[in-house]
């Protein structure tokens, strides 16, 4: 039973102060929205989660060990990370890209098992990607390349998943479906924590929200609570109305 | 077609060899070195001594320098542009050829050179190694570097080494003969390579790309960025060092041999990824084959050039690279892709 | 468009004033009106050929290179002379009324010696003894010395008549010249003419070869050459980068030790002394007896 836990994490990026005592728990079977200003740290706060950052204080464990003391592959094999920025300068089709997800799993062979094979076919299938799978990915639009990129988290088969920002880019049916996507990868064990603007479209969907402002946990709980009027007005500085006529609406595929 | 292409440029690769121990202004011809290879079957003479001499101990080992030093700066500059994530990327960048250079007008200008065949390429990789520490030692802060400090660091130090070296050559400015080694060190040639050098070019070659061949799919990865790298199982910074040191090596090793030759870096793994592909399972073969065919067409090119010319291969290739980088021009202008 | 045109009409009249209207001692067969009295000797040449000819006192200066022993060959009368070296500024240190130079020197050094109404006049570069004795006399004539140089001459194409005399007499000699890099000389050069002088052939222009050339190793090997000539003091070992050309030390030449050593000076001079080089390279090859 993996899960990934922050504990008091405070990073300091130059002179700045990014995160002061950062506590966050993603565990199998939820889908976390992580929510806050520009700048408030959630990009830095997902590099910490998956070791790609080290904090100045506090700790990240991963399954009960130090993520550090994990060894790399094995680390990915348990926890796959979308970063905001995927462009790659060459000219790699998107299924070799999606194929780079099962580095973990494979060995010093060269060979793709049928393990591998199935796997990426999943992740395009699930993506709704085959249709550009086979072309270079510097002539995909911004959208396709983005979910070549999910869909290599995806054939990592990780049971943590962290995304940072993944609906960009994306048209509302593809944000959709990703975001569908994600719940059910929750419903089927799954943990995943996603870094996203899109409050609208996760709202509905996820199992908790989490505001972070100024670098601190500003309230971790249910949606309906975490996002009520006051706590968006004071971390976002914008009045939530209720729902009118026109928008915000509830979409749905 | 992509599959089968490194075997094709391997055929290119032994005509082009052939014609490059063969066909030269004075005998031993092609029909020599036909005889020579054929004699054991009774049919046809072996040469005389004098042109086994030639063929054996004179073009034979400048043949493999060219082969191997070919491959070898193909390699470092696919492998270079991979853990740069940047197609103009070269081993010039972190002041390998630089270091090079120097070393090398050093043991030229001061003597040294005289004292034996290998002083030369040895003390050019002395500079080229002493060099790129220099650039990690800058550029590195507290073990870890990004990728625009490195590059800072082997602008500041390119300059700095180029500089020295023209300062060296003025030291030899009224020994015309000195003088004119060095430039023609500096320009790049491979007449009069001995077996020695033969050795060390091969040697450098075979070593480095046994320690970057098992790390293909690892070259794919680094051409993601940092963090996606990190998921995946890749600690992106050390594969980052450990990969430019062997491209350190690769280049180091050929150049000590055969003085600055410009452009195989850059061009020929762009020529390479058009032909098969950015896969370095397949990419990094190809490159060091064209590499090698390139390298010595271009020797080929100037051993046959007309006398007075005096071309040497470091003109070449990069009288050869720079209308491909005009064309690459021309494409980007039409919002084509690099 | 109208600016185009005044840019390129500006460009055109500082152009021509740049060519400056040509001075006297530009003209063929010059001679001052007096004798020079501060002569400036700014070449090893001009240095050879008057240096112990010239009166004392009307020498003003010498270039520096005369009293190098690895360029000139008349260190030892340089004396009290003052030493310049070829800029305008040194030149013009001596308070010269002529300055003597070579092929060797810049353009720009002569402009400014002759807005500052310093004649200068310059040698040719030499392909032969011919050549030699054009310069001596041109030397002459703008030195009011044509007594004193005509006997200089006079001598050298005495000498240069017994050595070829007696290279008459020669086996076929097959000489080539080689330095570090490989370079030679061959046909229209001076060591070509010391080496006809001797009775010998010169290998490089006997293939083509012209003035001056850089040699492939190959070549070297194919052409046999039966003594290699190199700059050096005669009786020295061979030098270190010999064996760093494969094959060159396993030329029968080499083996032999048939390497005839010149001194550097004495090999690349281009006065009249170069008869001396014909006669060096005569008596160290009568001395091998045969080929």
């Amino acid at each position: 039973m993996t899960a990934v836990i922050a504990n008091m994490l405070s990073v300091q990026l130059g002179n700045a102060a990014v995160l002061h005592g950062v506590s966050l728990e993603v565990g199998p079977g939820e889908l976390v929205l992580l929510a806050g200003r520009n700048g408030a740290g959630k990009s830095t706060f997902l590099r910490c989660l998956v070791g790609a950052l080290r904090p100045d204080a506090g700790s990240v464990q991963l399954g009960g060990e130090p993520t550090a003391s994990w060894r790399p592959r094995a680390r990915a094999r348990e926890l796959a990370f979308v970063p905001q920025e995927t462009d790659v300068p060459f000219d790699f089709t998107g299924r070799e890209l999606v194929t780079m997800g099962r580095h973990p799993h494979r060995g010093r062979s060269e060979g793709l098992s049928s393990d591998d094979h199935a796997a990426i076919d999943r992740a395009l299938t699930l993506l709704d990607a085959h249709a550009f799978a086979d072309r270079a990915v510097t002539t995909l639009s911004g959208g396709e390349q983005r979910r070549i990129a999910v869909a290599r988290a995806i054939a990592t088969e990780a049971k943590l998943l962290l995304l940072d920002e993944p609906t960009n880019h994306l048209d509302l049916e593809h944000a959709l479906q990703l975001v569908q996507l994600l719940r059910d990868l929750a419903d089927q064990g799954h943990g995943v924590l996603v870094a996203s603007h899109d409050l609208n479209l996760f709202a509905p969907r996820c199992d908790r929200a989490v505001l972070l402002h100024d670098g601190r946990v500003y309230v971790d709980d249910a949606p309906e609570h975490a996002l009520c009027s006051e706590n968006v007005e004071h971390v976002f500085g914008v009045k939530a109305a209720a729902p009118t006529e026109f928008f915000p609406r509830d979409f749905t595929l | 077609m992509t599959r089968r292409l490194p075997l094709l440029l391997l055929f290119a690769l032994i005509v082009a060899a052939s014609l490059h121990l063969g066909f030269a202004r004075e005998r031993p011809g092609v029909g020599a070195l036909l005889a020579w290879m054929f004699s054991w079957t009774g049919a046809f003479d072996a040469p005389d001594d004098a042109d086994r001499f030639v063929l054996g101990m004179i073009r034979a080992p400048r043949l493999l320098v060219a082969v191997f030093g070919g491959g070898a700066l193909a390699l470092a500059g696919t492998v270079m542009q991979a853990t740069f994530r940047n197609p103009l990327a070269s081993p010039d960048i972190i002041g390998t050829a630089a270091g090079a250079a120097f070393g090398g007008a050093l043991a030229i200008v001061f003597g040294w050179a005289d004292l034996g065949v290998v002083v030369t390429p040895l003390m050019a990789l002395a500079g080229a190694v002493g060099v790129t520490s220099l650039v990690f030692a800058l550029a590195g802060a507290h073990g870890r570097f990004t990728v625009a400090n490195l590059l800072l660091a082997g602008v500041a130090l390119n300059t700095l080494f180029g500089a020295l070296t023209s300062f060296v050559v003025t030291f030899a400015f009224d020994n015309y003969t000195a003088s004119s080694r060095v430039l023609f060190w500096l320009m790049g040639g491979l007449d009069a390579r001995t077996w020695q050098h033969a050795w060390i070019t091969a040697g450098g070659f075979l070593l480095f790309s046994m320690l970057v061949w098992p790390r293909a799919r690892e070259l794919d990865l680094l051409t993601l960025r940092d963090d996606s790298a990190h998921s995946l199982g890749v600690d992106a910074q050390r594969a980052r060092r450990t990969l430019v040191w062997w491209a350190c090596g690769l280049t180091a090793t050929t150049v000590a041999n055969s003085g600055g030759i410009a452009f195989v870096g850059l061009v020929v793994p762009h020529l390479a990824r058009l032909m098969v592909g950015p896969a370095h399972r397949v990419l990094l073969p190809t490159a060091a084959l064209l590499g090698a065919v390139l390298m010595v067409a271009s020797d080929l090119g100037c051993r046959v050039a007309p006398v007075g010319w005096n071309l040497r291969l470091g003109v070449v290739t990069a009288v050869a690279g720079a209308p491909y980088f005009l064309f690459l021009l021309a494409r980007q202008r039409r919002g084509l892709a690099l | 468009m109208l600016s185009w045109s005044w840019k390129l009409l500006a460009c055109g009249l500082i152009c021509s004033a740049g060519c400056a209207d040509r001075h006297a001692w530009q003209a063929d067969g010059w001679r001052p009106e007096g004798a020079p009295q501060r002569v400036v000797a700014g070449s090893v040449l001009a240095a050879e050929s008057l240096l112990g000819v010239i009166p004392a006192g009307r020498l003003a200066g010498a270039h520096v290179f005369a009293a190098d022993p690895d360029y000139s060959l008349v260190t030892e009368l340089v004396g009290g002379v003052s030493l310049v070296g070829a800029t305008p500024e040194q030149l013009l240190s001596v308070d010269p009324d002529l300055v003597l130079v070579d092929a060797y020197t810049r353009a720009e050094t002569l402009a400014l010696l002759g807005a500052a109404g310093v004649p200068v006049v310059r040698t040719r570069d030499p392909k032969g003894f011919k050549d030699i004795a054009a310069n001596l006399r041109m030397i002459a004539r703008v030195t009011h010395l044509e007594v004193e140089l005509e006997v200089v001459i006079d001598e050298m194409v005495q000498r240069l008549h017994e050595v070829t005399k007696r290279g008459q007499a020669f086996g076929s000699w097959r000489l080539l010249s080689l330095d570090g890099a490989l370079h030679t000389y061959g046909a229209g050069s001076l060591f070509d003419a010391v080496v006809r002088a001797s009775g010998a052939v010169n290998v490089a222009s006997e293939r083509g070869v012209g003035a001056f050339r850089k040699l492939d190793i190959e070549e070297v090997l194919a052409w046999r050459p039966d003594v290699i000539v190199l700059s050096g003091q005669p009786g020295q070992a061979a030098p270190n980068w010999i064996h760093q050309f494969p094959g060159l030390g396993l030329l029968p030449c080499v083996q032999q030790q048939r390497l005839l050593f010149v001194p550097g000076p004495l090999l690349s001079t281009t006065s009249h002394h170069l008869v001396a080089a014909a006669a060096l390279v005569q008596r160290q090859l009568q001395g091998w007896k045969a080929p």
